[in-house]
């Protein structure tokens, strides 16, 4: 029989993957959803900026994509939670309840370990950590830590903190929120005891950095052995001193280890951080775990045996788990268990406390499958529990799952539904319309009239460059005397007096001389390095030219409002794939640039040969001075910068011609060559409403404009198939 | 005593008088194993004595100088303000038998604004001188592609000069251009190749000149680079704000001494010019009347001359230009 549990369990697990697999697949179906409709509405707003029919608008109005999206993506965050719990290698129950109820005890009892590894919440505050518990039937028990990382820590820790206690300006790293000291609790505040308790905490964080700072760059997960497990989930040894600080970095523990039950299969226990009220973001953390981490919830509550009733906090933290899973109703997955104390030596016997308990639960709202009276520090009454909860999920999980997915299921085709009523819509905005049959003719004469103007303006900036092609270009010129300007200035040479004190460390005069032969030569080309951004001003203003011609003689500027660079790029984006001649033409000028490495690096570094330790011919005296060593240097960094600027004076016409190669190659491709003349017109057709918008229909047949729109509305129809967003049959 | 007399072109602080500093130097270190003798005249020693002292002190300091500037070759006074060095040549522990002239030309007069007499002695003093030395800058004409080389060497001047001074001319004559301050070119045989160039093309107009056909047969030319201080090399040239250049020097090690180098071939060459013209028979000597003479009573200093004129070197930097026949012995 227990046999049979395992093997059930197991095929619990099995049956999720599948379906994990498909909801992976739906997840990024609707993804892909999400962008078309982005599109769509990006596009609908650039068409309420440039028609002016008032149908037209009314119609795009009307459509509402926006909605939609944001639909979308919390249903993505619910196929998210629905495709972890599926992927899952484990059937997880939570334990949680206020501290002090036995939930520690119960935990002990049910997996073997001792308060070692799950210390008990009698002495101390909780901890924070959450632990999960894995059974393993043939292992010795160890631990895996997962730490936070420094931005972690201080987004989902530090952070919530100063929210919380208005203590100013958040800290913005890490780094700060150990260099500073902690700002001071808000007068308001003060004397307020749970404010005072949070302050505490978040005072246990900062003064104790130091300690745990280093761990928070570790690799997750670490592997720990037994006897260490206690050094990151508690604060105490076992002699209750507290000399624990790990804690605080710790993220998650898993522990695995072989619980005393036989047989209980492929589960884990969640030991749920309590709720106290002094840990901030503990709620988020406990509802989160219940939602996406957990199959069955089992409540621990221990009443006092001289009388006790369920309290507020009792009410709470029952809804505050009920909330975490609104697919399912928690009591169709949550237990409780009443913790008796059977002749406790201090508080006597609760038995009584516990059947009152039982007797009174739905008249508090607390619903749960059911309620058991169990001593939680008793491993046979604990292990009943757990065979009963195992039994139950071996029965119902199935189900529980079918109907979890299916609630998932069901809005995702209420969501496609909506989508699909949208993507008419929009599919029906744009009318029929007159453009009258004699439009080419038109459209031919304007062509013509662009044609040439264009081709001459080309032409006569081509031959302006060609004019100046062996010209020094100027702007570069004052980068290079700059450049050079800046490395005499700035020599980077120390006075002998430094020259003197380097010269005391080990390997005297030659390891100084050498040191600082590299220290200048390294400052040296840094300064050459700011020329990069003189030749890609040069290059930019001859884009800047050839746009200017684009725009003026050939009218585009029409179609976008960028300049230079990005006028092209977006130019090249708009002009259709197969007009590859005129497409390639764009692109190449509009990625092209010059750059200090490639075209003057090489000529400069070989010009710094005498600043080279093993290469200068530079050599120091046999009886050097300090003296010496500064006049060795002072020459080898002026020779030095006399060679590259005879170098970059080779170079200063090389932008001028480069300017030139690049807008005839530009001319070869999009002017010249055979078919160029054709590819523009189809282009320009494409566009002729936008280029000549008094002559042509915005949106006429065969515009860029209509065609893209119904492009657009195609794609994300296509996005939007019923199959692509179907999980379950 | 015969004089023989020798113009020194060049722009001024191109570096003559260290030249001639340095080839006596020279002539004393190495060449005083000969049977020759080189012995300057009293005011001529005091100079060199002086330069030879500044010499050898310029090398004490290590820092880059810049030696020259700018400055243009016109001299204020007039042609007896030219300075000139007399040596005495002669067998060793006799008395010398050819007084050598060496006189230092200033430029200047063939300009627009020399006045005829001006003109007169330039072309005199140039005709009557059995050998011209040109001193080249050689950074200036090597650096920067060139750049500075018209401006400072003056190459078209040094041209017009000769083209007045060589109308008639009757006898050979001997053209030294020595490239000076051409330590840093000499380090390997690129660069050396490359000074060769640039002298041949920096001077191209003079040297078809002298390929004229009326003049071709009498004129002997050669380059011969002195390093007139060895230790000492071209560093690099700024530029300041009146755009005139400044070419800066330094040391080769810190503790490198005053080493010139080749500085006594020109000397090698004027004398086995000399030699070969004393030994071919001629029908007009003009200027060279006293070589019928000089060493036909005397075989040792013959024999001492020849020793020292074959010492000519013809690579590495050094090429006959054109007369070769004219040198040979």
């Amino acid at each position: 029989m227990k046999t049979n549990k395992t093997a059930q369990i197991s095929s619990i697990i099995d049956q999720r993957r599948p379906l994990a697999h498909k909801i992976k697949t739906v997840e990024e179906n609707l993804r892909s959803l999400v962008s078309k409709l982005g599109d769509l509405e990006k596009y609908k707003d650039e068409l309420l900026a440039i028609v002016d029919k008032q149908n037209i608008r009314g119609r795009l109005h009307e459509i509402d994509c926006s909605t939609i999206q944001r639909n979308i993506e919390t249903e993505l965050l619910a196929l998210t939670k629905l495709r972890v719990r599926f992927e899952r290698n484990t059937l997880n129950i939570g334990v949680i309840g206020r501290a002090r109820q036995g939930k520690s005890r119960l935990l002990q009892s049910l997996t073997g370990l001792t308060t070692a590894e799950i210390p008990d919440g009698d002495l101390q505050d909780c901890t924070g950590v959450r632990s999960t518990i894995h059974h393993n039937p043939n292992v010795e028990t160890y631990g895996e830590v997962w730490f936070y990382s420094e931005q972690s820590l201080l987004n989902d820790v530090i952070v919530p903190y100063y929210e919380k206690l208005q203590l100013g300006s958040r800290p913005t790293t890490l780094e700060s929120f150990k260099s500073n000291p902690l700002a001071l609790l808000p007068d308001s505040l003060r004397g307020y005891a749970s404010a005072e308790a949070m302050y505490g905490h978040l005072k246990r964080y900062h003064i104790n950095i130091e300690q745990y700072f280093s761990l928070l760059k570790n690799s997750s997960p670490r592997r720990i052995s037994r006897a260490e497990i206690r050094e990151y989930v508690a604060q105490d040894n076992s002699e209750g001193e507290r000399i624990y600080f790990n804690y605080l970095a710790v993220q998650d523990v898993k522990i695995t280890c072989q619980f005393p039950q036989e047989e209980v299969g492929k589960i884990a226990l969640i030991d749920m951080p309590g709720l106290g009220d002094t840990g901030i973001g503990d709620e988020e953390r406990l509802v989160k775990t219940l939602g996406q981490d957990v199959d069955l919830v089992l409540l621990v509550r221990m009443p006092k045996p001289a009388g006790d009733s369920w309290t507020r906090e009792d009410t709470n933290l029952y809804d505050i788990a009920k909330d975490s899973l609104i697919e399912l109703p928690f009591s169709e997955w949550s237990f409780l268990v009443l913790n008796h104390l059977k002749a406790h030596p201090k508080y006597g016997d609760n038995f009584a406390a516990c059947k009152s308990f039982a007797e009174t639960i739905n008249q508090k709202g607390i619903n749960v499958v059911n309620q058991v009276i169990a001593d939680c520090s008793n491993p046979e009454e604990a292990g009943a529990v757990l065979d009963l909860i195992l039994n139950y999920m071996g029965d119902q999980i199935v189900s529980l799952d079918r109907r979890y997915a299916s609630s998932c299921q069901e809005r995702l085709i209420r969501i496609h539904g909506a989508v699909a009523a949208e993507l008419g819509k929009a599919g029906q905005v744009l009318e029929k319309t007159s453009d009258s049959d004699h439009w080419f003719p038109l459209f031919v004469k304007l062509f013509n009239s662009l044609w040439t103007e264009l081709t001459n303006d080309l032409e006569e900036l081509l031959k302006e460059l060609r004019e100046k092609r062996e010209q020094q270009d100027i702007d570069f010129k004052q980068r290079v005397d700059a450049a050079l300007e800046a490395c005499r200035q700035n020599t980077g040479i120390p006075s002998t007096a430094e020259i003197e004190t380097l010269s005391r460390s080990p390997g005297g005069y030659p390891n100084a001389y050498y040191q600082l032969l590299n220290e200048i030569r390294s400052n040296l080309s840094q300064h050459f390095l700011l020329l990069d951004e003189g030749l890609k001003q040069g290059i930019d203003k001859v884009k800047l030219q050839v746009t200017q011609v684009l725009i003026e003689s050939g009218s585009l500027g029409h179609l976008t409002k960028a300049e230079g660079t990005e006028f092209l790029e977006q130019i090249t984006e708009l002009i259709p794939e197969s007009l590859t001649q005129l497409k390639l033409g764009f692109k190449i000028l509009a990625n092209f640039n010059l750059h200090y490495r490639g075209m003057i690096q090489h000529r400069i570094r070989q010009h710094l040969d005498n600043l080279t330790p093993n290469e200068t011919l530079f050599q120091l005296s046999t009886f050097p001075s300090p003296q010496e060593v500064s006049d060795l240097l002072k020459n080898a960094h002026a020779e030095a910068v006399y060679y590259c600027e005879g170098a970059l004076d080779d170079l200063l016409a090389e932008p001028s011609q480069a300017a030139f190669a690049i807008v005839e190659e530009f001319l070869d491709q999009v002017l010249r060559a055979k078919n160029a003349k054709d590819q523009w017109r189809i282009f320009l057709e494409e566009f002729r409403s936008q280029i000549w918008s008094k002559e042509f229909e915005q949106l006429g047949e065969k515009t860029r404009t209509r065609k893209q729109w119904l492009e657009l509305v195609e794609s994300a129809v296509s996005a939007n198939q019923i199959s692509g967003l179907k999980f379950l049959d | 005593m015969d004089e023989l007399q020798i113009t020194m072109l060049g722009p001024s602080g191109v570096g003559k008088t260290t030249l001639l500093t340095a080839m006596y130097d020279k002539f004393e270190d190495n060449i005083g194993s000969t049977n020759l003798q080189l012995t300057p005249d009293e005011e001529s020693s005091g100079i060199l004595q002086d330069n030879l002292v500044e010499l050898k002190s310029l090398t004490d300091s290590y820092e880059a100088k810049d030696r020259v500037g700018i400055q243009g070759t016109e001299a204020i006074a007039g042609p007896e303000s030219l300075r000139s060095f007399v040596f005495g040549l002669g067998k060793k522990g006799k008395a010398p038998s050819l007084q050598i002239r060496f006189r230092d030309y200033p430029g200047g007069y063939h300009t627009g604004r020399a006045s005829e007499s001006e003109r007169k002695f330039v072309k005199e003093l140039l005709s009557q001188s059995a050998a011209v030395l040109i001193a080249i800058d050689a950074p200036a004409l090597m650096e920067r592609n060139g750049k500075y080389h018209d401006k400072i060497n003056r190459p078209d001047e040094i041209k017009d000069l000769f083209k007045v001074a060589y109308e008639n001319l009757e006898s050979p004559r001997l053209i030294i251009f020595a490239p000076v301050k051409c330590e840093k070119y000499l380090k390997n045989e690129k660069t050396t190749q490359e000074l060769l160039e640039r002298v041949r093309q920096g001077y191209n107009r003079l040297i078809n000149y002298f390929n004229a056909e009326t003049l071709s047969s009498n004129i002997v030319s050669v380059i011969t680079p002195v390093q007139t201080v060895g230790s000492v090399v071209f560093s690099r040239l700024e530029v300041d704000d009146h755009h005139n250049p400044h070419f800066f020097f330094r040391k080769i090690r810190h503790d490198a001494q005053y080493a010139p180098q080749d500085s006594e071939q020109p000397l090698r060459y004027l004398l086995r010019f000399l030699l070969a013209l004393h030994l071919k028979e001629r029908n007009s000597w003009g200027i060279f009347n006293f070589l019928r003479d000089w060493l036909k009573l005397d075989n040792h200093l013959k024999q001492a001359v020849e020793e020292f004129a074959r010492g000519c070197k013809t690579n590495s930097g050094f090429e006959v230009l054109k007369g070769e026949n004219l040198l040979k012995i």
